[in-house]
């Protein structure tokens, strides 16, 4: 493995730009990405895949640069042989053997002993046993696994996925999801683009979240989450005298309001989640209430895709 | 449930079961009629979509619209029925013969085509009917509007006819057989375009290439018989059968009444149901497969 | 709980490939996922209960139909596909009164019921519009429309929020579970996302590579256990050492603490030793289950 593949900054975006006519696709985005799993999100038209093909190296920026392990990617051979790349609608030849269809990835790409790299491949996927079969004969998981194994044969440090998951069951996702933490362990950078923000939230590091063309945030879910001062957080309290305890809470100061919900449980407003934090404990002991349950509601990356979308 | 107040009230508007009638196959098969014929006619639609059939329309009625005007110019210095000779319901559709085929190839596909390529097949054959209801009720509303627009001219041809001959109650009594021979004529005529546009419209999911399809095999069977007559010498009677417009004429003069040869006029006729049966069966063989 | 579709020993087969493999199971009221990848069969078991392919062996059938007549029982069945299906010259108001039509309703019904499922489905006024200029919410709307403006018993849906980006997704599982919750029609969801079932549906069946994987109620195979997590942002040591001080049986996991089997007076002695050590509490709650051990259990080769 390579020292290339562990420096941060593996991606490094410059006020980038690029658009068709009256059409801007990606507007001034900058950003820096390494090791581990970066998630690429945004709604219909946010200009992801745009994105995702300049850092390939297929398309050209109208502005800015795009940097990968250094070097500008523009008609650079040597850095886009670094790049591995899974575009969402691929075909592949339904007559080659899986090994074949890595092969000849392979040898495309320019990997050196382009057998060794295909064993190391297949065996990264877990496809040993079926690699001599034709992929006409694979199931739809098999055959997205073997298209990943054709984009790392040539060991980039780089990986590109683009909706890698689309019409994948819950048990293929799971192991294409181990995979890619295997993968990302090894030091490799990798970027999903996907619509299903819970695939997202169980392997991402850090998201980029663009919308029209912008970088509306960026980093981790949740430290995003705090940073959206204007919404009020939610927060849902189950304890065993819930007036006592609501009317405990807007005696605090920071609670914006408290609900009682039909089953008895409360849903609190704050602006300040940590003076909550602190005070739903302490209010509980002194006045003696049990405390069963204390959840963030819209902490997850769901809430924080539709705050930040809508904003 | 309302809740009356002295001031006022509160309707649901909340989503209500339907426990109305259900007509089941009856009513989908004749929905899909009704819309057929709109289709075919292009109504409720944007006026582009109405163009293209009432261009063929208008086209195949043209000729009956000029011996109208003829006919009864002409009453007014002499017997019409003289001064117009042959033109009359005999060899009407030997001038419109052409426009009718022609409305029906152009118009025709419209009521198939779309539905495939827009994918809306799929949300009629999970209804209460068969895929050979579907194309039935379709053809069926082609063929409707098509012989309409093959007798309506016919008819106002006839009238006129007896009404500015000199005595039209003798018009009437030496010319009656002429209606049932229209309506037969006419009958070949619908049914053998409507077939071709319908087996067209099943081979391929765009309109236009199945136009041109139809057109390409009327043509191509005539050129093809042409030079094969010339080689074949005595048996390339037959291979006049394959002519298609030809073939038609030849027997609407039949049906009139008049000479036909070298082969026995049923033989034509035969030729036409034979071409008619063929793309029936490459109509219904399509809709056989249902893909959804 | 009345059955409404049955698949008994169910067996579909393209050319080599085999789609479904002698599967039997039952379709109740409510709202049903049907769990799988794309070519598990899915898509197959939903085209064999509309009628639209004939099974190779066993049978796919609409009992709760009341009648026999396969024809005539798909006026009390719906269709969603996943794949564009709307004739783009036509308006949603226009070809919902035709297709009502189409599915057995008198003319005049069928306007009536086309403008109240517009409205229930959320389209307003481009409902007179042309639907070739919809944009992709408004045209699932008005796909989810027809596939119940004839009342139908149960509705079978496609993959509901394939291509659909996150804010999509959402508004189209609120309708769907609208659909089945409010207005009271039946509803077998296909789809490859656990979270689409998990957030709709009441019961769930799981196909794999051709073959019934599972299948129960979702709330049974989400429903909390009780251990009860506990997640701080900081002070976990703290914690931990002030839990075991008060007699707690707490064991670290993955980033969290851990009780299993926690009783009130072990909540009452949490909450204490949280205030005691001073850590910030994140979440206090039950481990649930969640579909994703459905999937994490040895089951066919993917």
């Amino acid at each position: 493995m390579s020292d290339s593949r562990t420096v941060n900054g593996t991606v490094r975006v410059h006020h980038l730009s690029k658009w068709y006519g009256p059409v801007v696709a990606v507007n001034d985005v900058s950003f820096e990405i390494g090791a581990g799993v970066t998630g690429l999100l945004g709604p219909n038209g946010a200009g992801k895949t745009t994105l995702l093909r300049m850092v390939a190296g297929l398309a050209n920026p109208s502005e800015g640069t795009v940097e990968v392990l250094g070097k500008q990617v523009r008609n650079n051979p040597e850095v886009l042989a670094r790049i591995g790349v899974l575009p969402e609608h691929d075909g592949v030849y339904g007559f080659m053997t899986g090994r074949q269809f890595v092969e000849l990835n392979g040898r495309l790409s320019g990997a050196h002993d382009v057998t060794a790299a295909v064993d190391r491949a297949i065996g990264a996927v877990q496809l040993a046993d079926a690699q001599h079969r034709a992929l006409a004969g694979y199931s739809r998981g098999m055959r997205q696994r073997m298209r990943l194994a054709g984009a790392l044969v040539h060991d980039p440090g780089l990986l590109l996925l683009d909706e890698p998951l689309s019409g994948a069951d819950p048990r293929q996702r799971l192991h294409f999801m181990e995979i890619v933490r295997r993968l990302a362990g090894e030091g490799r950078t990798i970027v999903i683009s996907s619509h299903v923000l819970e695939d997202v939230e169980a392997v991402a590091d850090r998201i980029l979240l663009m919308v029209s063309g912008k970088l509306a945030a960026a980093g981790d879910y949740r430290a995003i989450r705090r940073k959206l001062n204007e919404r009020p957080f939610h927060l849902r309290v189950v304890c065993s005298d819930a007036r006592r305890m609501a009317a405990a809470l807007m005696e605090t100061p920071r609670v914006d309001s408290v609900a009682i919900d039909g089953d008895g449980s409360l849903r609190v407003l704050s602006r300040d989640v940590e003076a909550l934090q602190r005070a739903v404990p302490e209010v509980a002991q002194a006045r003696g209430i049990r405390l069963m349950r204390f959840e963030p509601l819209d902490d997850t990356l769901e809430s924080v895709f539709s705050y930040i979308s809508e904003r | 449930m309302t809740t009356a107040g002295p001031a006022g009230e509160v309707f649901d508007l909340g989503y209500q079961r339907y426990e109305g009638a259900r007509e089941g196959r009856g009513r989908a098969r004749s929905a899909l009629f009704w819309d057929g014929v709109r289709i075919s006619l292009g109504l409720g639609r944007s006026a582009s979509q109405k163009v293209l059939p009432w261009l063929f329309i208008l086209l195949a009625i043209g000729p009956a619209i000029m011996i109208v005007v003829i006919a009864s110019f002409a009453s007014q210095f002499g017997d019409a029925g003289e001064i117009l000779g042959d033109f009359g319901n005999g060899s009407y559709f030997e001038f419109a013969f052409v426009p009718l085929l022609a409305f029906g190839v152009a118009v025709g596909p419209a009521l198939l085509c779309p539905d495939r390529r827009e994918n809306v097949l799929a949300l009629y054959l999970v209804r209460p009917l068969t895929s050979y209801d579907y194309v039935a009720a379709r053809s069926f509303a082609f063929l409707a509007v098509s012989l309409v627009v093959t007798y309506l001219p016919q008819v106002v041809i006839f009238a006129t006819l007896t009404m500015t001959s000199r005595a039209p109650a003798t018009y009437l009594t030496e010319n009656w057989l002429d209606v049932p021979r229209f309506v037969a004529s006419g009958f070949v005529i619908s049914v053998f375009a409507t077939s071709l546009a319908m087996a067209a419209a099943s081979l391929t999911d765009r309109r236009a290439v199945a136009t041109a399809g139809a057109i390409g095999l009327v043509l191509v069977l005539a050129a093809a018989a042409g030079l094969l007559h010339d080689v074949a010498g005595q048996a390339g009677r037959y291979l006049e059968l394959l002519q298609v417009p030809p073939t038609i004429t030849t027997v609407n003069n039949w049906i009139f009444g008049e000479e036909v040869g070298p082969l026995p006029g049923v033989a034509y006729l035969g030729s036409v149901a034979g071409f008619v049966a063929l793309f029936a069966v490459v109509t219904w063989n399509r809709y056989r497969r249902v893909r959804a | 709980m009345t059955v409404l579709l049955r698949a008994s020993n169910l067996t579909k087969r393209f050319g080599n490939t085999v789609a479904l493999e002698s599967v039997s199971f039952d379709v109740h009221d409510g709202i049903t996922g049907l769990l799988g990848s794309n070519g598990a069969g899915k898509s197959t078991a939903l085209r064999l209960f509309l009628g639209l392919l004939r099974p190779d062996g066993g049978s796919a059938d609409f009992v709760g139909a009341g009648t026999a007549d396969r024809v005539a029982a798909r006026q009390r069945i719906g269709y969603m596909p996943e794949h564009d299906c709307l004739p783009t010259h036509v308006s949603a108001a226009e070809f919902l009164t035709h297709i009502a039509q189409v599915s057995g309703l008198p003319p005049h019904e069928a306007r009536t019921r086309a403008t109240d499922v517009l409205r229930h489905v959320g389209l307003g006024e481009e409902r007179y519009r042309p639907m070739g200029g919809y944009s992709t919410g408004m045209k699932q709307r008005a796909k989810l429309a027809q596939a119940f403006v004839h009342d139908p018993v149960i509705v079978l849906l496609d993959e509901p929020t394939s291509g659909l980006d996150p804010a999509g997704r959402q508004e189209m599982l609120e309708l769907i579970g609208r659909t089945g919750r409010d207005f009271g029609i039946s509803i077998l969801l296909s789809s490859h996302l656990m979270g689409d079932v998990e957030r709709t549906c009441d019961r769930v069946i799981v196909l794999e590579g051709g073959h019934l994987a599972r299948e129960g109620e979702v709330a049974r195979l989400v429903e909390e256990t009780e251990t009860l997590v506990v997640q701080v942002h900081h002070g976990l040591d703290e914690l931990m050492s002030t839990l075991g001080a008060r007699g707690v049986a707490a064991r670290l996991e993955g980033g969290a603490i851990v009780v299993d089997r926690a009783t009130g007076e072990d909540m009452d002695r949490i909450r204490d030793a949280i205030v005691e050590s001073g850590a910030l509490l994140y979440r206090l709650a039950p481990r649930r289950h969640s579909l994703t051990e459905v999937f994490q259990s040895p089951g066919s080769a993917a």
